[in-house]
């Protein structure tokens, strides 16, 4: 949920000279970013959260600097889309420096990436941040002595309190291209006939096709890795202690086989009670019922109507109008529950505790066709499918990217969704909690065992690395939700009101009312709802939280039953992708693929909710 | 039995020896003659659990054992799916089965003098590797191999030698 990204893939265009942040994932290149630029960019603790490339300008004395904060690879030429990315990125742009961020803590293993680096001619300087934690653990760096083995400055650093940062400033002029042995020489042939090979290129592009080469080749790479773990060994030889340690930590009851899952359980619960006991219940009802529907809204109505022509009357306190649809929606209903979810969830990534989470889904995951991987992409889709759709870029294989972007679009609400949902359904108690979560969980499941056993094919390997657990920082719990809540004000709310300008058109021009007609049928016949859901299924197409508003106010009216609410808060939970949604499926995964989806899943959430009333009716519900 | 080119016998001898004596006894020079015949290179090798590359990333040819896949009763190298959970253990080599799965754990930091640790196997298996905890598959356990402590102390290829040869 990188919301502040620009798509900057590409060429970067004028005069200043780049500077890159590369390194591991999760060893606080964003955090950086933000030390030294000041803009922000979201940061949390679990690897994978900067997915495109956050660029600032920089100034340092009299120069302008590009500053780009890039998402965190193990190594360059790997085949994910990030590796990808970034070999564009650093091809088509001279980069001056590339600060290469490690956590102290294991920076050894970084050097691989150093390796690289030097190879491609890049001049560098080392950060190792984390210092701290380091410290704590008893791990002594000698910085002279891997300053001077390297060749490169290196900077001890404490990204997130700023330590280290005037230094890094300070030394940046002084980044080199690091001294590491020359290729072995088992690799010179081999290395003869690449360059011949790639010789229509210029030089320094040579460079990166041979590296690539090797990489793609088993025994060339074995042997490469094989010269360079010596090296590393030599480098770090004498100048890098580490306590033994004792491995009994408390933390591990996290992915306890039994904990584990009443700790999830747990979470869970009190998400929910945050979100939709005291969020939905107590402050949407102040607001929506209070504020909006007893004070303000009368109010204005007494105010305008004598006075405002009907037309414009309409537009603003009329059936579909802004003041009484567009704006109570979005800031009494959705907006608090929002907030709400994103500080919540804020806490979980900055805490560490997603990734264990995709620890304890693994073996189930496993049998649907997917890794414990996929469980990251689908939570954060719970804050904003569209962003979560761009996350499955950290999947490895096209089949899994394809099951979790088909499974996100179709059944996995984002939180402004979400919260109309708790609202509606916190009036019925925890049985229709239950039997909606598990009608929509029992569905994505269905949908996932099913391509699994169409498309089944070599499983993916799982493998994901745990941050260590830290205590949130309150700052950067604030900055996030704030710069989430900033985003949900600025892009999601102008989009309601132009839906709701459109249903007004719509509605004074009577074409409304044909596609309501169009839709009725189904929503009548099959569904067995009453029709005036017909109206909040069709804003459904534009945003699903929209729609699920709509049936709130419905709700709120006492059109629907109990079994009615359920049938449509599921229909509206497995409807169709919202426009942005449906936008960045087609950028990521393609034209054929979106539509195919979208159409798959319109059919779908319809089938599912005509069975599922049915079968409601059928229990006496 | 189909015995072996000399040239080749000759290199075998050499990388095999090339891992007893840096991995096992921390030296960096090797013996230039050693009268061992290939039935006993063989069993030195099932030991060592065929590794088919020197510690310096060069191929070894592959021996009769090495296609009977031979298991040893005390082997030295193991894999690390044949370790109890808890045990602290020593990466010595990635076999290579699958260079994929190999190329990802080199660049996680599980190459050859890393510790390694298998903290829980169940919800899924988590490795702690030097600072790291990471996640993986079972399968992943497979492809590499290491060397464990014996009281305290690592394996040693000669149990008669004196232990400050030990590492």
């Amino acid at each position: 949920m990188s919301e502040r990204c620009h798509p900057l893939e590409k060429k970067i265009t004028g005069e200043a000279p780049i500077i890159a942040l590369i390194g591991m994932p999760n060893v606080g290149k964003s955090v950086l970013f933000h030390r030294l630029s000041g803009v922000y960019s979201t940061v949390s603790n679990f690897p994978g959260t900067t997915i495109e490339f956050n660029s600032a300008l920089l100034q340092l004395g009299k120069q302008t600097y590009h500053l780009v904060d890039m998402p965190g690879i193990f190594s360059l030429f790997g085949d994910g889309d990030l590796e990808k990315n970034i070999r564009n990125f650093l091809q088509t742009n001279t980069v001056e420096t590339v600060i290469l961020v490690t956590d102290a803590k294991n920076f050894d293993r970084s050097l691989f990436l150093l390796a690289e680096l030097a190879h491609l001619g890049i001049r560098l300087l080392l950060v190792l941040n984390f210092w701290d934690e380091a410290q704590n653990r008893r791990i002594s760096i000698h910085i002279d002595a891997l300053k001077q083995r390297l060749g490169i400055p290196v900077v001890p650093a404490i990204a997130i309190r700023g330590v280290g940062v005037p230094s890094i400033i300070k030394e940046l002029p002084n980044a080199a291209v690091p001294e590491i042995p020359p290729l072995p020489y088992m690799l010179d042939g081999p290395v003869k006939n690449l360059d011949k090979e790639w010789s229509h290129l210029p030089t320094h592009l040579r460079r990166w096709e041979v590296m690539q080469s090797i990489r793609r080749n088993p025994n060339l790479y074995n042997t490469y890795y094989s010269a360079y773990q010596i090296w590393i060994k030599e480098v770090t030889r004498g100048l890098l202690t580490r306590a033994s340690r004792r491995f009994t930590g408390w933390q591990n009851i996290l992915h306890h086989p039994v904990y584990g899952y009443l700790i999830l359980g747990a979470v869970l619960l009190a998400m929910y009670e945050v979100i939709g006991v005291f969020g939905a219940g107590t402050v949407v009802d102040f607001l929506e019922n209070q504020v909006f529907g007893e004070w303000l809204l009368p109010f204005l109505k007494r105010l305008f109507a004598p006075v405002l022509p009907p037309l414009i009357y309409d537009f603003f306190l009329g059936e579909y109008g802004m003041l009484s649809m567009a704006i109570p929606y979005s800031l009494a209903l959705i907006l608090p529950l929002v907030v709400l979810f994103y500080l919540s969830f804020a806490l979980l990534e900055d805490s560490g505790y997603l990734p264990r989470i995709a620890v304890l889904l693994h073996r189930f995951f496993e049998k649907i066709g997917l890794t414990g991987r996929a469980v990251v992409p689908m939570l954060l889709g719970l804050g904003c499918v569209t962003m979560a759709t761009l996350t499955t870029r950290i999947l490895q294989s096209k089949r899994e990217k394809i099951l979790v972007t088909l499974l996100m679009a179709l059944g996995i609400p984002c939180s402004a969704q979400l919260a109309v949902v708790f609202a509606m359904l916190a009036g019925l108690g925890p049985t229709a909690v239950f039997l909606w979560a598990g009608v929509v969980f029992l569905n994505l499941l269905l949908v996932a065992f099913i391509s699994h056993q169409v498309f089944r094919k070599e499983p993916s390997h799982f493998l994901i690395e745990l941050p260590p657990l830290r205590f949130p920082s309150m700052g950067n719990i604030v900055q996030k939700t704030y710069s989430r809540t900033r985003w949900y004000l600025f892009e999601v709310i102008p989009l309601f009101i132009l839906c709701t300008a459109i249903l007004w058109a719509m509605d004074k021009m009577r074409i409304l009312t044909v596609f309501i007609s169009l839709l009725s049928p189904v929503v009548v016949k099959w569904m067995l709802l009453p029709p005036e859901t017909a109206t909040a299924f069709l804003i459904g197409f534009f945003r699903r939280d929209y729609g699920a508003a709509g049936l709130y106010a419905l709700q709120q009216q006492g059109i629907l039953s109990f079994s009615g609410i359920l049938t449509s808060v599921v229909t509206i939970t497995l409807f169709v992708p919202c426009l942005a949604n449906f936008l960045m499926i087609w950028k990521e995964r393609g034209k054929e693929f979106a539509l195919y989806a979208t159409a798959f899943i319109f059919t779908y959430s319809f089938l599912v909710g005509g069975l599922f009333h049915r079968l409601l009716l059928w229990m006496g519900l | 039995m189909k015995s072996c080119n000399p040239e080749e016998f000759i290199l075998r001898k050499k990388r095999l020896f090339e891992w007893i004596y840096e991995e096992i006894l921390d030296l960096t020079f090797f013996p230039e003659n050693v009268a061992i015949s290939e039935f006993e290179l063989d069993e030195l090798c099932t030991r060592l659990a065929h590794p088919r590359f020197c510690p310096h990333g060069k191929p070894i040819p592959m021996g009769q054992c090495c296609r009977e896949r031979r298991v040893s009763p005390q082997p030295l190298f193991v894999p690390l799916s044949e370790i109890p959970t808890g045990e602290e253990v020593r990466v010595v080599f990635l076999p290579l089965h699958h260079p994929e799965i190999a190329r990802q754990l080199y660049e996680i930091g599980l190459y050859s003098g890393t510790r390694v640790r298998i903290l829980t196997r169940n919800p899924a298996t988590i490795l702690q590797v030097e600072e790291t905890q990471i996640a993986v598959d079972d399968s992943f356990l497979s492809e590499v191999y290491v060397r464990r402590k014996e009281s305290g102390k690592f394996h040693n290829i000669f149990p008669s030698f004196p232990p400050e040869n030990n590492t």
